[in-house]
């Protein structure tokens, strides 16, 4: 397992990649007080990663996970601990899964300290057998006041022997909360699809703007 | 096990009483004090073996402290169920009569059941309904009657070891409902059944088979209550539905037992083509509750609707309730929706399923789960689990957990409405939904009980 230490003196976009110092699947990560850090993540060569940030006070952190190039299984567990007041955490994962691949995501917003904030979004498009199985976790504890938690997961089934499984878990034991999740798996929306062929675009096109579209989480 | 003997002991105010603890002989006793097939008797005896092998479940609540050799498993209050209200013995009707059950029945119950601890005292369908071939009767009597139509449902919905619970039931069940609706025949006004725990230390294991042929349809309700021990007591039903084609099945849960009760039910339902059941499940009381209510939709088109609510309102109080809908067939639909309030201590959780085959082209699914949560002792947890194999299917599922809104309350009082009644209001359109579903006399007396669980609160 490493230990990383990150603050806005160095730099404050990273590629996960070039991060990691060495080849452990663990790996711990802090983002100091006061700083702003966004980490990109592409899902190559590390296949199979457990994080763990520990946010500190005031501090932001942006996580981006698009595995757009990879063509492995692809396995993340991703625990955000919001330990000191007015943290946030915020992540955003697209996955494109095809033949045989399997994608597991298992995520924990942690909320350890008041006025902290999270938000995770998954998003993820599924052809072939490929498989995905989405984890995602809530924890509210008693200090955590006033603290705003969301999480959405969100599947489009392009192929009738591919398989999707949501959990998403809320688990609150605090009053002073706004927490929300929601899950959604369906298949392509028939009438953004009618209204794109009608415009002269073939099948193959329409498919292609609609995942496109709805894979770029901005 | 225990090999303590099964000596029967015999006072003023019970029939039968059986010794505390469970073991085989107790189970050839209830079944030979109720005079059954030797099929039964067999699924019992099987049964019991099941409950003695299976492990406490690993996950929920911690059920440690039900230790089910304290029980007594069968108690036994009168001979056989009467029909007319007058023959119920006096201390048993008076019961009864406090709880408002008979004058329910002359208001508007097709049919009424009442039972006292493991035996139904009163089983009684007015003559209307009777001449049609609907069947309303306590489950012993049921399968006296009518074998082979239990024979045939009897543990198909939930089998014998589907749970350690469960396995327990189809042990020592004793009462309980059995109806039968013949083909086409549509019940409006609908049957009721009101369960009652008396003693303490005591478990009643009623077993309730709904039988809904072709194009019928029935109204069921259910309701329980218990007065407060400091030991603890254990309800442990299995409730069974099956609805044919084309039939149509709401089934109503109020359920309002004592701090001391473990509410420890299965309730399971099949959907044959086009069939509608729908769970209307209130949970108020009890110390702990684990309910799931589940609906298989196992030809096409049925269809499955589950509103439920509970509310946790005293210290160490856990609602775990929940829903299973298992889509098996194409152009199958379901819609869940969820409520729950958590205050002074208490902790009301939602654990669901839904599960999609491969099979299940063209289905819909929409769950919704709310919860408020009132203080900061109070907690709340939701684990919705989907799963799906088949990509012709729209499923959603959203779920928040929050306290009652500043806005919404700022509101109010501007309004110059006080603080205590402003909470009340906020939280009667939070529970909305599904008092609207609620048969009129309950739901007067839902509200009420907001009010006066509000007031505990503020």
């Amino acid at each position: 397992m490493s230990n990383i230490k990150l603050s806005n003196e160095k730099f404050s976009n990273h590629d996960l990649k070039s991060l990691l110092n060495n080849s452990g699947t663990t790996h711990s990560i802090n983002i100091e007080a006061n700083s702003c850090i966004e980490i990109h993540d592409n899902a190559i060569e590390n296949e199979k990663l457990e994080l763990i940030f520990t946010i500190k006070e005031n501090a932001k952190l942006n996580y981006v996970l698009n595995t757009k190039n990879s063509k492995h299984d692809i396995e993340r567990k991703i625990t955000f601990n919001l330990e000191g007041s007015f943290a946030k955490a915020f992540a955003k994962c697209t996955h494109l899964g095809q033949k045989s691949q399997k994608f597991t995501i298992t995520t924990v917003q942690k909320h350890l300290a008041t006025q902290t904030t999270s938000n995770v979004e998954v998003r993820c498009v599924l052809k072939d057998n490929a498989q995905m199985r989405c984890d995602n976790l809530i924890h509210v504890t008693k200090e955590a006041d006033n603290c705003q938690a969301s999480q959405s997961s969100k599947c489009i089934m392009l192929s009738a022997s591919s398989r999707a499984i949501a959990i998403p878990k809320l688990e609150i034991k605090n009053h002073k909360v706004k927490c929300n999740h929601g899950a959604a798996i369906c298949r392509l929306n028939d009438e953004q699809i009618f209204y794109l062929e009608s415009r002269g675009l073939d099948f193959f096109t329409t498919q292609k703007f609609l995942i496109d579209g709805f894979l770029l989480l901005s | 096990m225990k090999s303590k003997k099964n000596k029967p002991s015999l006072n003023n105010s019970y029939e039968f009483k059986a010794e505390v603890g469970l073991n085989e002989e107790l189970v050839c006793e209830i079944s030979a004090l109720k005079n059954e097939p030797l099929w039964m008797l067999e699924l019992r005896l099987k049964a019991l073996q099941s409950f003695v092998s299976q492990p406490l479940q690993s996950w929920g609540p911690d059920l440690s402290k039900l230790s089910t050799d304290d029980l007594c498993f069968y108690l036994k209050s009168v001979k056989k169920p009467f029909q007319s209200w007058k023959k119920v013995p006096e201390d048993i009707k008076q019961t009864f009569e406090h709880l408002g059950v008979p004058q329910a029945e002359r208001a508007y119950l097709a049919g009424l059941g009442a039972q006292f601890e493991s035996e139904s005292v009163y089983h009684n369908l007015k003559e209307e309904w009777q001449k049609q071939g609907v069947i309303f009767l306590d489950t012993d009597t049921g399968l006296q009657k009518y074998p082979k139509i239990f024979k045939e449902h009897f543990c198909s919905v939930v089998p014998l070891n589907d749970n350690k619970f469960a396995a327990l039931n189809t042990a020592v069940w004793s009462g309980g409902s059995f109806i039968y609706i013949p083909k086409g025949v549509k019940l409006e006004i609908p049957l009721q059944t009101y369960f009652r725990i008396q003693s303490e230390k005591m478990g009643q294991f009623e077993r309730t088979l709904i039988v809904a042929d072709e194009g019928s349809q029935v109204t069921y309700i259910e309701g329980c209550t218990a007065p407060a021990y400091s030991s603890t007591s254990l309800h442990g039903a299995v409730v069974e539905i099956i609805a044919k084609k084309g039939a149509r099945v709401r089934y109503y849960t109020i359920q309002n037992w004592s701090q001391n009760i473990y509410n420890l039910v299965t309730k399971r339902a099949v959907a044959y083509q086009d069939a509608v059941v729908e769970w209307i499940d209130g949970n108020f009381g009890s110390g702990i509750t684990m309910k799931y209510p589940a609906v298989i939709l196992k030809e096409q088109g049925a269809k499955a609707e589950l509103l439920s609510i509970a509310l946790a309102t005293h210290k160490d109080q856990i609602q775990d309730t929940g829903s299973k809908i298992i889509h098996m067939a194409p152009d199958t639909t379901s819609r869940v929706v969820s409520k729950s309030i958590s205050s002074n201590g208490g902790q009301a959780n939602y654990r669901g399923l839904i599960k999609i085959s491969d099979k299940a082209i063209n289905s819909k699914s929409y769950v919704q789960c709310h919860a408020l949560i009132m203080d900061n002792d109070s907690q709340s947890d939701t684990y919705p689990y989907i799963d799906v194999a088949n990509d012709n299917v729209d499923i959603g599922h959203e779920a928040s957990v929050s306290q009652i809104s500043e806005e919404q309350l700022f509101y109010l009082m501007s309004r110059g409405i006080d603080k205590n009644q402003a909470r009340t209001l906020i939280v009667n359109g939070f529970v909305e939904p599904f008092v609207k579903e609620l048969p009129m006399e309950y739901a007067v007396e839902m509200n009420r009980l907001i009010s006066l669980e509000m007031e505990d609160a503020s």
